[in-house]
């Protein structure tokens, strides 16, 4: 399908084009976050601790009198780049054995399969929790295990749509002409994945970005002081009383940014196989 | 269908025997071990060597292993290395409490994922639709302890109504409940929508209304029943978001569950505690996911297993 | 999901399907609201007679054996069920509890003690000397798991003289014996309980204090009752229950709820809204935590005494106490708190920011210089924030860390690590002694052989003559002698400036009103046994 195609099917659906513009706001902050920012996001300012919003701080301050605002644009820059990253590591090395598994089949499968029996009898918050405390706490190592969570969602993904393109006659075709098999996998069979790839991706940017808060909840994500938005959910926690307003907008960031995938991801999926409907 | 099960229960075992060799290792690969944990700060070199003696940390890992194994093969989880009460101890503790949790967000997320699901899928782009689609579109999009601390700002602290944390009476239970049921909710209800909205268009429910039953029979003694068959499936798939929900959940509200326990074995590399909880999540985590296969093919005989 | 068959054969089979769905939903509808209506039940009711506190700890009591506790949390529901020999009043001073009277040999070697004749254990075991010496010795065992063993160490050996005096010979002259044992884990346990449970000891523990375990669900609740046969002054609350609340908001809201009469670790925010309740009642006492920014000495540039200075300048203390901790600290200005002994103030480091460059300059970092500051998160008050302030003030005088959090356990590891390996330069951590005697803080922090592996001197910290009166102070029993000795060791570990010098934080317990009789030691430790309702 053309990405013409594609983009006229999308446009007609206007949940998606809502999801697309959310995400593009964020992509923009995260990519000009040095030019938008109306302020310094590590730049502490005690004496106006947690100082509610003003004109002067749209979203006013946070526990060290931080601009609330420019750490959260900061913080879009983490996140996304953290999502992108994650998913990258999960396409890698998901989408390889989901289609070694799918085309060779017998033990190959059977093998690739318990594998990921064994990631999947772990809850993914529980497993990332683990891999984080073993890897070490930082920004890096979340990204990691995040990406390791993921790789089962891929694999399955892959390994299913495998199955049904190598009895195309395509397929069948190319082997009969006496391609390699690595050959068809690359030039036959990957191409076909594309888009569920791409669906599933856009969804997975988003359960990506939660996981993270969640680990950033939990202490396991970014270092001091970087505005990582599940870190400064946590920190925050303390104030819920006296100023709730450096907890409320952080959750809130997130929860945009995570509906706008959702949504762009629905969309998406809508637009490329109006049958995957869920 | 019967072989079908016997081989699934058989691949189980080295699932399950994988991720108890997986987490032995992984948890000794951990920075840090249990004797510095309990020393504390204000313990002697020669005191944390004594420790790991008593704790047998200081034998090679593969007869570490052995032992554990060994143990396990007796039904004996090891003892924790903190309280130094047996695991299985420490771990039956919690459990009610993560299950009673499950079992209400299930619940909560069922009846009221159900209801708006049908209501939507029978009349579909009505206002009721839109509103309750969007309403589950944020439900998945919240981190969940977010939500949690939201409930709290408002229930316990704003109006005073609700606890904040802490386990005990079926009052602390609502409002994590309903935090972790937030996610599930709004599956189901799509994905009831969905089905429900498909079962409609079928021919006997054509039939149905054409042998003159009400639209309210014919919805619920036709379309729903069918339409319950993937919303089935969808809380078995929600099982694990649930169980890695539960973690957080349960450290916002202060709840004594499994996930909590888990966390904190984990910041005190108390070993044997984090190897019994794991296997215990693996394992019920591995029967549900079975039992809801076999159960989706039962209900469902259109799949077939060989 | 379509069901794309047709015909009125397809509407009987799925009728008949449907049916069996039905019946297995609606049976686990049924099983989910039978649980639910289970659990609950299990609503607890509170008594209306008041002789019931319920308590709110940070964390959950894990062990209670206690000479194999090593916390706060334990060692406060330690003290209501065992006895020490001697022990610390609401004066701070050392008084009889087991013990009525002791003496000193004239070479510091001897301590004879002269103990209560009145004292059964709860499981009916005499309390005499041989209990004493049982103590003592499996204190000192190897195989029993005492993790403050270096509360006990010095101890040699233990001798029945009669029935209800018991000698305690000690290896070397150790001045803050008797300060010592009043410390949680060398609380006197029962022989026979020892012998009777081994390794469920701490599940099953026996002691002579006022009161008893009922309950104890882990996680949940420990329930204390009254022991009716106490020996002292009969405690006016029956049953006193202690619950694990690990999030601070949660046991603030709890407290304010009614669920619980005492909460510990109030937030510091939170004190001054709680203090305006009219219903509750605020209490906040000075610990003998001491937070620190501890600097390793062999590091090319903290190697520089006037560096180590300027970071001590540059860090406004007064702004991190008054902001940060909401007034719940004191700045440092010694290496002892105030209510150690013997404290000598010889501070603070003023906040001076220019002085620092200045000192920076003469040192030859006139540009500064970057470096790594580890710290843990969630140990001390408002740590992560602590370590964000101190990375911001520094910055101002051109020396710029990055932080780096590692949890608590691989923290620990870090640290501790020996010379040859170690990477640490500049980090947070914080010190609390069980004990009001300033050995316990001075010996294993400043005293050059007690660097890692040995001891906590984790900066590597080394001044011959800091090292000489340590040992001094350590052994000699002539108190002027010690006094003396420790106030030059303060002078010259100040001018040294192996650690940044932080502050000490504050406890805050809040409690409802009518509730009187509860005291707060500075060594963290929270006493209910005079605890009672007036109204």
């Amino acid at each position: 399908m053309s990405l013409l195609l594609i983009w006229r099917q999308l446009k007609r659906n206007r949940m998606a084009m809502l999801g697309l513009l959310i995400v593009l706001i964020f992509t923009l902050a995260a990519i000009f976050a040095h030019w938008i920012a109306p302020d310094d996001p590590i730049a502490m300012n005690l004496r106006q601790s947690v100082e509610g919003p003003s004109a002067e701080n749209l979203l006013g301050r946070d526990e060290l009198g931080r601009d609330i605002l420019s750490r959260l644009i900061y913080g879009a820059r983490i996140s996304l780049q953290l999502g992108l990253i994650a998913v990258g590591i999960g396409i890698a090395i998901g989408v390889p054995l989901g289609a070694l598994s799918g085309y060779f089949g017998g033990a190959v499968d059977m093998i690739i399969q318990r594998m990921i029996d064994v990631m999947l009898a772990f809850p993914a918050m529980l497993l990332a929790i683990v891999l984080v405390s073993i890897l070490g706490r930082s920004l890096n190592n979340a990204m990691i295990a995040i990406g390791i969570v993921s790789i089962p969602v891929y694999a399955r993904l892959v390994r299913a749509s495998t199955l049904t393109i190598k009895e195309m006659e395509y397929v069948q075709a190319a082997k009969a002409l006496g391609q390699t098999d690595l050959g068809i996998i690359i030039h036959q069979i990957l191409p076909n994945l594309l888009s569920p790839i791409i669906v599933q991706s856009t969804l997975q940017v988003a359960s990506a970005i939660l996981w993270a808060a969640g680990l950033g909840f939990l202490g396991l994500g970014a270092q001091a002081p970087d505005p990582e938005w599940g870190a400064m959910l946590s920190s925050g926690r303390d104030f819920i009383r006296h100023a709730p307003h450096v907890v409320i907008f952080p959750g809130l960031t997130i929860m945009a940014t995570v509906l706008g995938l959702n949504l762009l991801g629905d969309g998406l999926r809508d637009a490329l196989d109006p049958r995957m409907k869920l | 269908m019967s072989t079908y099960i016997t081989k699934r229960l058989l691949m189980i075992i080295p699932v399950l025997f994988t991720v108890v060799f997986l987490v032995f290792f992984m948890v000794r690969l951990i920075p840090g071990d249990t004797a510095e944990v309990i020393a504390g700060e204000q313990a002697s070199a020669q005191e944390i060597e004594n420790i790991r003696k008593q704790l047998k940390l200081d034998q090679p890992i593969h007869v570490q292993f052995g032992h554990y194994m060994s143990g396990l093969a007796r039904g004996d989880l090891g003892r924790s290395a903190r309280s130094k009460r047996p695991v299985m101890e420490e771990l039956m503790a919690r459990l009610p409490n993560t299950v009673y949790l499950m079992l209400a967000a299930i619940f909560i997320a069922v009846v009221v994922g159900v209801a708006t699901g049908t209501i939507s899928g029978v009349k579909p782009y009505s206002i009721f639709d839109t509103l309750s689609m969007f309403v589950a579109l944020f439900g998945i999009s919240m981190p969940v302890f977010w939500l949690g601390l939201m409930l709290i700002i408002y229930f316990s602290v704003n109006l005073g109504w609700l606890p904040s944390g802490g386990s005990g009476t079926w009052r602390h239970m609502i409002l994590p409940a309903v935090a972790l049921a937030t996610v599930p909710m709004a599956t189901i209800s799509r994905m009831t929508r969905s089905s429900v909205l498909d079962v409609m268009r079928q021919d006997y429910i054509r039939t149905a209304r054409a042998k003159g039953l009400t639209e309210m029979s014919v919805v619920w003694r036709h379309a729903l029943k069918n339409a319950l068959i993937p919303v089935l499936t969808v809380i078995g798939l929600q099982m694990g978001t649930l169980l890695g929900g539960a973690v957080l959940t349960e450290k916002v509200f202060s709840w004594n569950g499994l996930g909590r326990l888990m966390v904190d074995s984990i910041v005190a590399r108390d070993y044997p505690v984090v190897q019994g909880a794991v296997l215990l999540i693996a394992t019920s985590f591995v029967f549900i996911n079975l039992i809801v296969d076999i159960l989706y093919g039962y209900l469902d005989s259109r799949i077939r297993y060989d | 999901m379509s069901h794309g068959v047709h015909g009125n054969e397809k509407i009987k089979v799925e009728g008949e399907k449907t049916l069996k769905k039905t019946i297995s939903l609606v049976i686990c509808l049924l099983l989910v609201v039978a649980l639910l209506v289970g659990c609950g039940g299990k609503e607890e009711v509170t008594p209306e007679v008041k002789d019931t506190l319920i308590v709110a700890q940070g964390t959950d009591v894990e062990y209670l054996d206690p000479h194999g506790i090593a916390s706060t949390p334990a060692a406060i529901v330690v003290e209501h069920i065992f006895d020490t020999l001697v022990t610390l009043d609401e004066n701070f001073e050392v008084v009889p509890r087991l013990a009525t009277s002791w003496e000193v040999s004239d070479d510091g070697l001897e301590w004879t003690f002269e103990l209560r004749d009145d004292v059964t254990f709860t499981d009916g075991t005499k309390f005499n000397a041989e209990v004493v010496k049982f103590n003592i010795e499996r204190l000192l065992d190897p195989d029993v798991q005492v993790l403050l063993r270096s509360y006990i160490i010095m101890a040699d050996s233990a001798e029945v003289v009669s029935e209800y005096v018991v000698k305690i010979k000690l290896k070397y002259p150790h001045a803050p014996f008797l300060h010592r044992l009043t410390a949680s884990s060398n609380a006197m346990v029962s022989p026979a309980a020892v012998e009777q449970y081994g390794e469920d000891m701490s599940a099953n523990p026996v002691g002579t204090g006022p009161y008893t375990v009922a309950d104890w669900v882990k996680g949940e609740q420990l329930v204390l009752e009254r022991n009716d046969e106490y020996w002292g002054e009969a405690p006016a609350m029956k049953t006193i229950i202690f619950k694990p609340v690990t999030e601070d908001n949660a046991r603030v809201t709890m407290l304010e709820a009614g669920d619980v009469d005492v909460i510990v670790r109030v937030p510091p925010l939170e004190a001054t809204r709680l203090s305006e309740n009219e219903d509750l009642v605020v209490q906040q006492a000075a610990s003998t935590r001491a937070i620190y920014l501890g600097l390793n000495v062999t590091d090319e540039r903290l190697k520089d005494v006037r560096v180590r200075q300027a970071l001590n300048y540059a860090i406004d203390k007064q702004e991190i106490v008054d902001v940060i901790l909401s007034g719940a600290g004191r700045p440092l200005d010694s290496p002892l708190l105030e209510e150690m002994f013997p404290y000598k103030k010889v501070g603070p480091y003023e906040f001076d920011p220019e002085k620092a460059k200045e000192l920076l300059a003469d040192a030859g970092y006139a540009d500064g210089f970057s470096m790594t500051f580890y710290y843990t998160e969630g140990r001390y008050l408002m740590d992560k924030r602590v370590a964000e302030a101190i990375q911001s003030y520094l910055a101002d005088v051109g020396v710029d860390v990055e932080l780096k959090t590692m949890e608590w356990a691989s923290y620990l590891a870090f640290i501790r690590q020996p010379i040859e390996e170690t990477e640490t330069q500049m980090f947070m951590l914080g010190w609390g002694p069980w004990i009001l005697d300033g050995d316990q803080m001075l010996y294993p922090m400043f005293l050059s052989e007690q660097a890692p592996p040995a001891g906590s001197n984790y900066g590597f910290y080394v001044n011959e003559e800091v090292d000489s009166l340590l040992q001094e102070g350590t052994s000699t029993t002539v108190e002027s002698e010690r006094v003396a000795a420790y106030g030059r060791a303060q002078e010259l570990i100040w001018q040294d400036a192996p650690w940044v010098f932080l502050h000490s934080e504050e406890q805050i317990v809040a409690m409802k009103k009518g509730l009187e009789g509860v005291v707060v030691l500075p060594i963290e430790q929270l006493r209910l046994a005079g605890a009672r309702w007036t109204e």
